[in-house]
């Protein structure tokens, strides 16, 4: 019987996070534009401390 | 002045980029959440389902002895593989791995390989962790008195669909998660060590028949031993995977390098410790096909609340291994959709969780495709070969590594670019890299050569199609956002 129970729960749980998640999918997609969602880069972190980095983040660069 | 490769980003968006958010630009990232013990709950997460279930699948094949080898055997491998890749990521702050190292030191070609071979690899290892935790509930159904038949399907799917929501609402909890249920199945090795008075080999263990027989040792001879490399993977596959959360790190630099290498160090521990107390307890013609090795040697040796915590252990490393596949799988999927090797349209981030949430989704009937086949067509031997598919990927681009290695020390020198971790005496690491695992290819050939022939072949097409219909969309200078000074020789 609890095993019934289980399954039951488990195919129940299974759709609602399914469906949840498809929905919130498709609101994200008509909220946002495309270009938007896609915009994002490789990422950087404290190597942008190194010589190459800096240079990028030269503030005479950036006015250049 | 260093000059800085074509395509670099421009200085707003690496700094939008590294702030981690929606920066003034709009432009959205991946959150920059995790630190070293996440990094390490990712890698060894993946794999410890390994050291619970079907590494005992080599004492078939090699005997008890030719199990222990296959474990330092292919430890040495993986060692090899943790090294080189902590070097290479720790300068590699993106999703994708040993893609983005590809696409960075190789060509496009081979970064749409070794993107595929990761989500193969990922995807495929998902799909066995939902059916053996669909088996999981049944025996713990059956333990506790019920006698009917648990239908398999909705717990695959449970499985599968509790995870993906978790990794699509964030990446903090889902590693956090993580860490949690991988420590607790970690420390439950190493309570049956202790319970079995492991410092003791006379007090519980029986390694008599062990040392006096060599047919319970050896039984197959050293080419018995050469075929347990493809189940001594078991121990170790998926430590890589800790290069896919690279740009989820708030340092990658740091947790890289720590988060793997403790990972790894982890991994040789936890294998041998199996090792010892399976072997010592249960005879090699049971352990080399048994379902639950460690359950069984806690249930026949410990019992009580260490079987319990073995049980336990097992549930939650099974987990672990599914949702860090999850993880990984969908960075992979997403970073090329990033870069135009597969439609833009994978490429989104989540604007409210900062997940790849489109690559999470995508993948989620092609993971439950695979984890019920073996169910649908009542053929159970189905999974082994899931699996195989899986430990062939891996393989692959294990191969990838040992040139991509050479190729980054050539390109970028020591002292040329800034990294979290070198790696010494190169280049024997890459090189031995190399040598074994032509070794575990060759075994598993032995085993499964046809399913090597097809998935070669699989490749093979996947190449022809990016080449033919593909290529064309990959924006090569646009692909390199990151710093790196160029090259050296162009």
């Amino acid at each position: 019987m609890i095993v019934h129970v289980a399954e039951y729960l488990a195919w129940i749980i299974s759709a609602l996070l399914g469906a949840w998640m498809l929905f919130d999918a498709i609101k994200v997609s008509r909220e946002h534009s495309e270009e938007f969602l896609t915009t994002s880069v490789e990422g950087t972190d404290e190597l942008l401390t190194s010589s190459a980095a800096e240079e990028i983040l030269d503030p005479t660069e950036e006015t250049a | 002045m260093t000059s800085v490769m074509p395509g670099s980003p421009r200085p707003d968006d690496v700094r939008t980029a590294a702030a981690g958010g929606q920066g003034p630009t709009g432009r959205l990232a991946l959150k920059k959440v995790l630190g070293p013990a996440h990094i390490w709950g990712l890698g060894v997460g993946i794999v410890l389902v390994g050291e619970y279930m079907g590494w005992n699948f080599s004492v078939q094949k090699g005997g008890m002895f030719g199990a222990l080898i296959a474990a330092w055997v292919v430890g040495v491998l993986y060692t090899c593989v943790a090294m080189i890749d902590s070097e290479v990521t720790s300068t590699v702050a993106a999703a994708g791995g040993q893609y983005t190292q590809a696409k960075h030191m190789i060509g496009p070609l081979m970064a749409f390989n070794v993107g595929l071979f990761l989500v193969l690899e990922y995807t495929m290892l998902e799909a066995a962790d939902a059916n053996v935790m669909s088996y999981l509930v049944s025996t713990i159904a059956t333990h506790l008195g019920y006698t009917g038949s648990v239908n398999q399907y909705a717990f695959i799917i449970l499985a599968i669909m509790v995870l993906a929501f978790l990794n699509y609402r964030g990446v903090l909890a889902t590693l956090s998660i993580n860490l949690v249920i991988t420590a607790i199945a970690a420390i439950a090795i190493v309570v049956l060590f202790v319970s079995l008075q492991g410092w003791n080999p006379d007090a519980q263990l029986h390694f008599a028949g062990l040392a006096s027989s060599h047919s319970n040792a050896l039984p197959y001879g050293w080419l018995g031993v050469l075929a347990a490399f493809q189940f001594g993977m078991w121990y170790y596959l998926g430590i890589e995977g800790t290069c896919q959360a690279a740009e989820e790190c708030r340092s990658a630099a740091r947790s890289i390098p720590l988060g793997t290498m403790t990972g790894i160090i982890t991994l040789l521990i936890a294998a041998v410790l199996t090792w010892y107390v399976c072997a010592g307890t249960l005879p090699w013609q049971y352990l080399s096909v048994s379902i639950t090795p460690l359950f069984d040697t806690a249930l026949v040796n410990a019992g009580g609340a260490v079987a319990t915590l073995l049980a336990v252990g097992t549930v939650f490393a099974t987990l672990a291994s599914a949702n860090g596949c999850i993880n990984d799988a969908s960075r992979a999927w997403f970073s090329m959709g990033r870069d135009n090797y597969l439609p833009a349209w994978f490429g989104a981030i989540h604007p409210r969780y900062r997940t790849p949430f489109r690559a999470i989704l995508f993948l989620v009937p092609v993971a439950i495709a695979f984890a019920i086949l073996p169910v649908l067509l009542n053929k159970p031997e189905l999974l082994a070969t899931v699996i195989t598919f899986s430990i062939l990927s891996a393989l692959l681009m294990y191969s990838f590594m040992v040139p991509n290695m050479f190729r980054f020390r050539k390109l970028w020198p020591l002292g040329e670019l800034h990294r979290g971790y070198t790696h010494p005496l190169h280049p024997l690491p890459a090189i031995t890299l190399g040598v074994i695992a032509a070794l575990v290819l060759f075994a598993t050939f032995l085993g499964y050569g046809t399913t090597l022939v097809t998935l070669v072949i699989f490749y093979l097409l996947a190449s022809v199609w990016f080449v033919l219909f593909r290529y064309r969309y990959v924006r090569r200078g646009q692909q390199f956002t990151m710093p790196w000074p160029r090259p050296k020789g162009y």
